[in-house]
């Protein structure tokens, strides 16, 4: 593809991304909400870890960041964490870790839709919403 | 999930400092031992830093304060000692476990016999009680002023708690015909660890022969079933708060600005219990 004229920018350049994990995470948290009437709530907190942190853990580590899936019962002050999904400077791939379950690595967007689908989806995480609801 | 922390802050005035690290790193239980400050005043920083109210669950004066975030009708005490208190966290779906908030006493007043002595009294008390409510998901954290490598801690009659998490696995071992249970210690991988500080506390006790300036007193320890909650690699010994630098430009813990042992905070992941 040629660059127009005012466009000096190099085509070289990686396409932007597509929608970050965070981003749809974010999406389905707050679709729960149609289902629970905000007895059972869902929230994404993203915490960054940085280089400079990297002393911190067991062995050095690059920088990196975890979405973290949280079901709340607002009642209750509780939260349950659902899934985490850890990702790099350059986004993909994502390292899905639900709780209690073993992590799987997702390559692309695609990927990442189906894997998060096929987890809010399950009889196991639709139990814990309904556990949770139990106890609201 | 749920990320627990631990603090001596050498009766300092750091509830905010608590309270940012509590925000920093996401803490759902903060056991603080020796602080000057008053509970609701230290309840007060965390529910503010947080935006979301904090509960004081129980203390033992100010000795041991466990302060959280979760209902406190969650957490419930079991038992106390002097210098333990002994919780039974039940949570919906995880299965409930037992925390042991300990602080021993300090080799400035007691010498290692003592301190052994009070250990296996600790662990007395916590298996009776881990009889009692019929299982061994036990944590115990805290000062212990001890290294993972000292009697009390090591020793089978009092913690016992090893380096391998294989040989914890075994659960029991024993000794002359009686049989003593495990406890797996993960801040053995701490001692003099070179990509993070070298342990959690610093005494220059220049005038002994043998000095060991560092040393890891503030631990966690785990029962053999709860190992597997652990990661190793999400345990933490915490050098800051924000932009605020817990050690001092020598090096060592910042006893001026902040305490002479650094926070410890890690996470646990218990299995998911599901009713069908």
């Amino acid at each position: 593809m040629t660059n127009s004229q005012s466009d000096m920018w190099s085509p070289k350049i990686t396409q932007a991304p597509t929608i970050p994990p965070v981003e749809l995470m974010k999406q389905q948290a707050s679709a729960l909400v149609n289902y629970t009437h905000g007895l059972v709530t869902a929230d994404v907190t993203v915490k960054a870890y940085p280089e400079k942190l990297g002393s911190l853990f067991s062995s050095p580590q690059e920088p990196y960041f975890e979405a973290t899936f949280w079901l709340g019962v607002p009642t209750l002050d509780y939260r349950f964490l659902l899934l985490t999904a850890r990702y790099g400077l350059e986004v993909w791939p994502v390292l899905i870790s639900p709780s209690g379950q073993d992590s799987v690595e997702v390559p692309d967007q695609p990927a990442f839709e189906t894997a998060l689908r096929a987890l809010l989806s399950s009889e196991r995480t639709t139990k814990i919403v309904n556990t949770l609801m139990a106890h609201a | 999930m749920l990320t627990i922390a631990f603090w001596n802050v050498a009766r300092k005035p750091l509830g905010a400092t608590v309270a940012g690290l509590a925000l920093e790193w996401d803490v759902d239980i903060f056991v603080v031992c020796e602080s000057p400050t008053s509970t609701d005043a230290t309840q007060t920083a965390l529910s503010q830093a947080s935006q979301r109210p904090w509960h004081t669950a129980f203390a033992i004066g100010r000795g041991i304060v466990v302060y959280t975030r979760l209902h406190p009708r969650f957490l419930q005490t079991r038992r106390e000692l002097p210098n333990a208190l002994f919780l039974n966290i039940t949570l919906p779906l995880y299965p409930d476990f037992l925390l042991a908030a300990v602080h021993l006493r300090s080799k400035l007043h007691a010498q290692t016999a003592d301190q052994a002595a009070a250990a296996r009294k600790i662990v007395r008390e916590l298996s009776s009680l881990e009889r009692d409510v019929g299982h061994q998901r036990t944590i115990a954290l805290g000062d212990f002023n001890m290294d993972p490598f000292e009697e009390g801690m090591l020793s089978a009659d009092a913690f016992h708690g090893v380096m391998s998490r294989d040989i914890a696995l075994r659960h029991t071992r024993r000794v002359a015909g009686d049989s003593y249970g495990f406890f797996y210690n993960p801040m053995w991988g701490f001692i003099g660890r070179s990509s993070t500080v070298p342990g959690t506390y610093y005494y220059d006790n220049s005038g002994a022969m043998v000095n060991q300036y560092w040393h890891v007193y503030d631990q966690l320890i785990v029962r053999p079933n709860v190992a597997p909650w652990i990661d190793d690699a999400r345990i933490r010994i915490l050098t800051m708060c924000g932009p605020q630098s817990l050690i001092a430009p020598n090096g060592c813990p910042d006893a001026g600005a902040a305490s002479d042992h650094l926070p410890i905070v890690f996470s646990i992941d218990p299995p998911v219990e599901i009713s069908t």
